[in-house]
C-alpha cells in the first residue's frame, strides 16, 4: 500500500490505522507472528503501527504487550503468561528514559566503568534469560542521545557525561549484537539523529503520556522494526527495476548521445547521478538484483551504460528491457527470468506516468515516489528499507554470481546455431531411478510445490507419497539433471499406476528450472521402457487443467499420445493413450546414467 | 478562522481517529461531551490532541489536557492559542 512506503504521512497512519488495517487483514497467504513487545514506556501506538506495517508486507502479528515500564521484571525472571504466549518475537522498548546507572554529576567520583558495567549487565541479563527460556528472536532498541546536556559539548568526553555514557554503551550492545544470533538491535540512536533529537523526544508527551519518543515519529520506529523483522523472514525486496534517461543519467541517451548525457565528475548534475549509481552499484554487491526497464532502443541503452565514466555496466544487470512496449509488461517479463515474485521487485523510474502505470498494472510491485530532483533519489531508496538484511551472508552474495552464471548460459543460447545444438553444448546428463524410499522430503516438496509443469495437480503428503513408494501397484520415478554449469538436484518426478495393461501416469512434475532441457522426453523414454520390460500394451495420460499449468497443455499431443474420450464426470480433464509398439526413443539430448 | 471551522476539522480528526464508520450517522457538537463518546478512551485523546497540536503548529499546556471535558473547552483552547 503505497502510503506505508517512506516518505509517508506519519501522522495519517496514526489517525487511519484502523481503517488501513481492515484494508489489509483479509489478504490471502498471510504469515502469523508471535510478538511481545516488553515496554520501557508507552508502547501502544507501535504496536497499531507496526501491526499495519507488517501486514502490508504479508505478516498477520499477535500481539502482547508488557506492564507498562516492566521490561526488566518481565523479561529476567520466570513468566507464565510470556512462555504461555510462546513468543516468536521480543521487542525490547527502551530508551535514554531508561536507563539506571547514568553518572549523575557531583556524586561522590562515580566510576565511568563500573557504571557501564551494571548498566549493561541490567540488559545482558535480560537477553540471557529470554534465550534460555523462549525459542525468539530479539529486538533491542539501543539509546537515543538526551535532549539536554548539561555539560554541553564536554558531556561527550567527561566520564560524568550522560552523552559519553550512551555512546559507549551503544557500543556495547552491538558488540553483543554482533557475535549474538538472535539479538537484533534496533538503531534508535539513528533513527532519532535523522529526524532530529528534539523532534523525537518531546518533553510535553514525556509528561503527558509517557510516551519516549513523539507520537509524530513512532511511525518510523515501526517501520524501522518491520524492516528488521521483514530482513528476517524473507520479506525483504530482492530486484531492482531501473529506469534509465533521467534516471540512471541526466538527459536522454536516445536525443542527446553518449558523450552528452549527464555521469561522471563534469557537472554537479553528473555527480550527482554518479552517486546515485555507487549507491546502487553497493546494493548490487549485497546481493540486490539488477535489472532496467527503460524505453529505449537496446544499442541505445547499452551505448548509456557504456559511458566510460558511468559506475554501473552492463555485466551488473541481469536483464536489461530496452524496447518500447509498455513496462508493466516489461517487468512482469523480468519477474518471470529472476524466477521471484513481483513483491520483492523495487521499481524506480523518475516518469510519474510509468510510475502510475506500474502500480496499476502490478499492484504487488513496489514503486518508490520518486522526484524530478536527482538529489532527492539516494535518500529515497534509502528511507525505504527495502533492502535492509538482517546479516549480510554469503548466500545473498553468491545469488549474484548464480545468476550470473545462468545468464552465461543464455547467450550461450543465443549464440548456438539451433537449439539441439545448445543442448548437446550443455552436456547434460542425468539419473533416472526409482524411489522405494529415498528422496522422499524432496519428491514430496516437487509434488507438492509445483504448478506450472505439473499435469494433474494431485497433491499428496509426503507419508502418503511413501506408501507409493512401498506399494506394488505404484511406481515413483525421479530425475536429477547435471550440465556444464553445475548440478540441478532432483528436478522431475513421475508416480504412476500400474493397472493390468496398462500404465497411468498419475503425477509427472517438473521444475521450473529446468524446462525446455528436453527433460520429459528422458523420463518418458524410461517410462517406456519400464512399461516394455513389464510387458504393457498401453500407457495412459491425462490433463487437468489450472490456471497454472498452460505450459503443459500439449504435453501429450507432442509425445505422441491420443486423445481419448473423457469419463462423464471429468469433462474438463484431457485423457490420452499411447500404444507401447509405436514408440520410438525421443531423448536426443542427455545421457541418462542407468544405476 | 471560526469556531465552525475548528469544529469541522475537529469532527474529521475524531471519525479517523474513533474509526467511525457511519460517517454521515456520526454528530459532533459544540456541548457534545467526551464522555459521550465511547471509544474516545485515553488512548485516542492522545492522539485526537497530537492530531489537532501538529494540525495548527501548537503545543496544550499539560493541565489542559487534563481538564478537556467537552467539544467545547477544546475548540476554546484552540480559539486562544491560534
Amino acid at each position: 500500500m503505497n502510503k506505508l512506503i517512506p516518505p509517508f504521512d506519519s501522522l495519517e497512519i496514526l489517525r487511519k490505522y484502523k481503517t488501513i488495517k481492515r484494508e489489509l487483514i483479509n489478504q490471502d497467504g498471510l504469515i502469523d507472528l508471535k510478538i511481545f513487545i516488553a515496554s520501557g514506556s508507552t508502547t501502544d501506538e507501535i504496536k497499531n503501527t507496526l501491526e499495519v506495517f507488517l501486514l502490508n508486507i504479508g505478516i498477520r502479528p499477535k500481539f502482547l504487550q508488557g506492564d507498562y515500564g516492566l521490561f526488566y521484571e518481565d523479561l529476567a525472571f520466570k513468566n507464565k503468561t510470556l512462555s504461555d504466549f510462546k513468543p516468536d518475537i521480543i521487542y525490547i522498548h527502551t530508551s535514554f528514559k531508561n536507563l539506571q546507572f547514568s553518572p549523575k554529576y557531583s556524586e561522590e567520583a562515580s566510576n565511568l566503568d563500573d557504571n557501564l558495567k551494571r548498566e549493561f549487565k541490567r540488559f545482558e541479563d535480560i537477553w540471557t534469560f529470554v534465550s534460555q527460556s523462549y525459542e525468539c528472536i530479539i529486538i533491542q532498541n539501543n539509546f537515543d542521545l538526551p535532549p539536554h546536556r548539561t555539560l554541553g559539548n564536554l558531556d561527550s568526553t567527561h566520564p560524568e557525561g550522560l552523552v559519553n555514557f550512551i555512546n559507549r554503551l551503544n557500543i556495547r550492545f552491538s558488540e553483543y549484537a554482533n557475535k549474538n544470533k538472535t539479538l537484533f538491535i534496533n538503531d534508535i540512536n539513528y533513527l532519532s539523529s535523522f529526524h532530529g533529537i528534539e523532534n523525537w523526544f518531546s518533553m510535553t508527551e514525556w509528561y503527558r503520556s509517557r510516551h519516549s519518543v513523539s507520537l509524530k515519529y513512532i511511525p518510523y520506529l515501526s517501520y524501522s522494526i518491520c524492516n528488521i523483522i521483514a530482513a528476517l523472514f524473507g520479506k525483504s525486496k530482492k530486484a531492482l527495476v531501473l529506469d534509465l534517461d533521467n534516471t540512471l543519467w541526466g538527459g536522454v541517451i536516445g536525443d542527446d548521445g553518449q558523450s552528452k548525457i549527464k555521469i561522471g565528475n563534469d557537472s554537479p548534475t553528473s555527480e550527482a547521478y554518479l552517486d546515485f549509481q555507487k549507491y546502487i552499484k553497493e546494493l548490487h554487491s549485497r546481493g540486490v538484483m539488477l535489472s532496467i526497464a527503460s524505453k529505449n532502443s537496446l544499442k541505445n541503452a547499452l551505448d548509456g551504460l557504456n559511458h566510460p565514466e558511468g559506475k554501473l555496466k552492463e555485466k551488473d544487470f541481469i536483464s536489461i528491457k530496452a524496447n518500447w512496449s509498455n513496462k508493466a509488461q516489461n517487468i512482469e517479463e523480468i519477474s518471470t527470468e529472476l524466477n521471484i515474485h513481483n513483491d520483492a521487485l523495487v521499481f524506480i523510474d523518475d516518469n510519474p506516468a510509468e510510475r502510475d502505470l506500474v502500480e496499476q498494472y502490478l499492484p504487488d510491485v513496489n514503486v518508490l515516489k520518486m522526484t524530478s530532483n536527482i538529489t532527492d533519489y539516494i535518500g529515497i531508496l534509502d528511507r525505504s528499507g527495502f533492502f535492509e538484511a538482517a546479516i549480510i551472508s554469503k548466500d545473498d552474495v553468491n545469488r549474484n554470481a548464480t545468476f550470473e552464471a545462468n545468464k552465461q548460459r543464455e547467450s550461450f543460447e543465443k549464440k548456438a546455431v539451433n537449439y539441439h545444438d545448445y543442448l548437446i553444448s550443455l552436456e547434460m546428463n542425468s539419473t533416472i531411478k526409482k524411489s522405494t524410499g529415498e528422496e522422499l522430503e524432496r519428491i514430496s516438496q516437487l509434488i507438492n510445490k509445483t504448478n506450472q509443469f505439473n499435469l494433474t495437480t494431485y497433491r499428496h503428503s509426503s507419508s502418503e507419497v511413501l506408501n507409493f513408494m512401498k506399494s506394488d501397484k505404484k511406481i515413483v520415478i525421479y530425475a536429477d539433471l547435471n550440465d556444464r554449469f553445475g548440478k540441478n538436484g532432483i528436478t522431475s518426478v513421475m508416480v504412476c499406476k500400474i493397472l493390468e495393461n496398462e500404465i497411468e501416469i498419475y503425477i509427472w512434475v517438473m521444475s521450473c528450472r529446468i524446462f525446455k532441457r528436453e527433460m520429459e522426453l528422458a523420463m518418458f523414454d524410461e517410462l517406456v521402457d519400464i512399461a516394455k520390460r513389464t510387458k504393457k500394451d498401453n500407457i495412459k495420460g491425462v490433463y487437468i487443467p489450472t490456471a497454472k499449468n498452460k505450459f503443459v497443455a500439449d504435453l501429450y499431443d507432442s509425445l505422441g499420445f491420443k486423445k481419448i474420450k473423457s469419463p462423464k464426470d471429468k469433462q474438463n480433464e484431457s485423457h490420452y493413450t499411447i500404444e507401447i509398439k509405436d514408440i520410438k526413443p525421443l531423448n536426443r539430448s542427455i545421457k541418462v546414467i542407468n544405476e | 478562522m471560526s469556531s465552525s471551522d475548528i469544529e469541522k476539522s475537529l469532527k474529521e480528526i475524531v471519525i479517523d481517529v474513533l474509526d467511525i464508520e457511519d460517517i454521515d450517522g456520526f454528530n459532533l457538537y459544540e456541548d457534545s461531551k467526551i464522555d459521550d463518546f465511547p471509544e474516545w478512551d485515553s488512548l485516542a485523546h492522545i492522539n485526537i490532541i497530537t492530531q489537532i497540536e501538529s494540525i495548527y503548529g501548537f503545543r496544550f499546556s499539560l493541565d489542559e489536557v487534563e481538564s478537556f471535558n467537552s467539544i467545547k473547552d477544546i475548540i476554546k483552547s484552540i480559539c486562544s492559542k491560534i
